[in-house]
């Protein structure tokens, strides 16, 4: 077993401790950076594989403006969407395959969160090499590809990229 | 359908007058009771710094190792046993860990997608922070050694669930050193408990008596390291599947 630091992992555990002891005294703070001294040796680059990617502030710019535009712009739209529909009870429900073009894991997995966050899309699976998301969709109105993953990814997987790729 | 609604809306009628009763007409007596005499006890003795004290702002911190630290100290004991029990009677010799060490290998071991994979390996380390802040704080906020281990079993298991048993042991993870790591804590806990007593003059378990926050710390950090070791033992026991322990031990049988 080959032991690596990452600064990385130690910063998010270290973040991790002090939000979840609520406090930053002398004592949080060693306390903390010998446990995440610990797990990001032992844990190595596992959890983070590009340590200058975690501390570029381009990406942690993209990453404030994606999650600024998806909670108050993007979620509004369809929660008002899925709610019209409930009254009117208009649905065509259907799973569709979307490919995916971002190639890190963190983003595939940042790209069908996002998709299973709004509502009317669920992720139902990832094919095994990572190239395609197979989505239930509550209203098909279209099976052409491009169409599909214009209406349901829409910008997720260009603020994807600039952040995890 | 009519019926469901008629259940659901008299259960939500049900709750809303309970929760009246309870908290404005205050049919239980709960609400404005006075401090009895032993909570008033209690609160005012935990972070006295003399005499039945244990230096901790946390009463219940103080209450579990200190106002009833044997009861403690032997759930410590009692979990040890029922872990070794576990491991006595699910135990396999050298030569018996090599053959089922190779049967795995030949299956198929698969883990969950990659989705799973990402999410858990972020869920994972942020439990290890956030236990090991339970741990660590629990003579200050509420928390603690066992409630620390707990948290930890829970990241444990989410790693044998997503990945597999083999991702830990091909990393060189292996009951021995479970085990060892599991008797050092409890060594921990053994040395912090009859420290008062060689280096102080006092009783088994006055850590009162050792300074500042010390003996509290010392025990959390070593109940923290115990029960998730404990845990950790009992899952590699039981993580090797039925039919290749099975096959193991009729091996044995047929000898």
């Amino acid at each position: 077993m080959r032991l690596r630091f990452s600064p990385a992992t130690f910063f998010i555990v270290l973040a991790t401790y002090l939000f979840y002891t609520g406090s930053a005294t002398e004592y949080d703070i060693v306390t903390g950076s010998i446990v995440a001294l610990i797990v990001s040796f032992i844990v190595g680059h596992w959890l983070v594989e590009n340590e200058l990617k975690f501390f570029s502030p381009k990406r942690w710019f993209y990453a404030i403006v994606y999650a600024l535009r998806y909670f108050l712009i993007e979620e509004t739209k369809t929660h008002i969407d899925v709610a019209k529909r409930v009254f009117t009870l208009k649905a065509n429900p259907g799973i569709v395959r979307i490919p995916l073009e971002v190639e890190s894991d963190y983003g595939k997995v940042l790209v069908a969160n996002s998709i299973t966050n709004t509502p009317g899309t669920v992720v139902v699976d990832i094919s095994d090499d990572g190239k395609w998301l197979y989505v239930h969709w509550i209203d098909v109105s279209t099976l052409d590809e491009k169409e599909v993953k214009g209406s349901i990814v829409a910008y997720f997987e260009d603020y994807a990229r600039k952040i995890f790729d | 359908m009519k019926r469901d609604v008629i259940v659901a809306v008299s259960f939500l009628l049900a709750f809303l007058f309970i929760a009246y009763a309870v908290v404005y007409i205050n049919v239980l007596g709960l609400g404005g009771a006075e401090l009895r005499p032993l909570g008033e006890f209690y609160l005012g003795h935990a972070f006295a710094h003399e005499g039945l004290t244990s230096h901790s702002p946390e009463v219940v911190t103080a209450i579990v190792w200190n106002y009833r630290g044997f009861d403690t100290l032997f759930e410590t004991f009692v979990f040890f046993l029922a872990i070794m029990g576990a491991f006595s009677v699910l135990r396999l010799t050298r030569e018996q860990e090599s053959i089922v060490r190779e049967l795995e290998a030949k299956e198929p071991h698969r883990q969950m997608d990659l989705i799973t994979r990402a999410t858990t390996k972020l869920v994972v380390v942020m439990i290890v922070a956030i236990s090991a802040s339970i741990a660590l704080h629990g003579h200050l906020t509420p928390g603690g050694g066992f409630q620390a281990g707990s948290a930890m079993a829970v990241a444990l298991l989410l790693l044998f669930a997503v990945f597999s048993k083999f991702t830990l042991e091909r990393k060189g993870l292996n009951l021995r050193h479970t085990i060892s790591a599991y008797a050092l804590g409890l060594a921990l806990i053994l040395a912090t408990v009859l420290a008062p007593v060689f280096l102080y003059g006092g009783k088994v378990l006055e850590i009162n008596l050792l300074p500042g926050e010390t003996g509290l710390f010392n025990l959390d950090v070593g109940e923290y390291t115990a029960v998730t070791f404990g845990f950790l033992t009992v899952f590699l026991v039981l993580g090797v599947s039925e039919w290749i322990f099975k096959t193991v031990l009729r091996g044995e049988v047929d000898d």
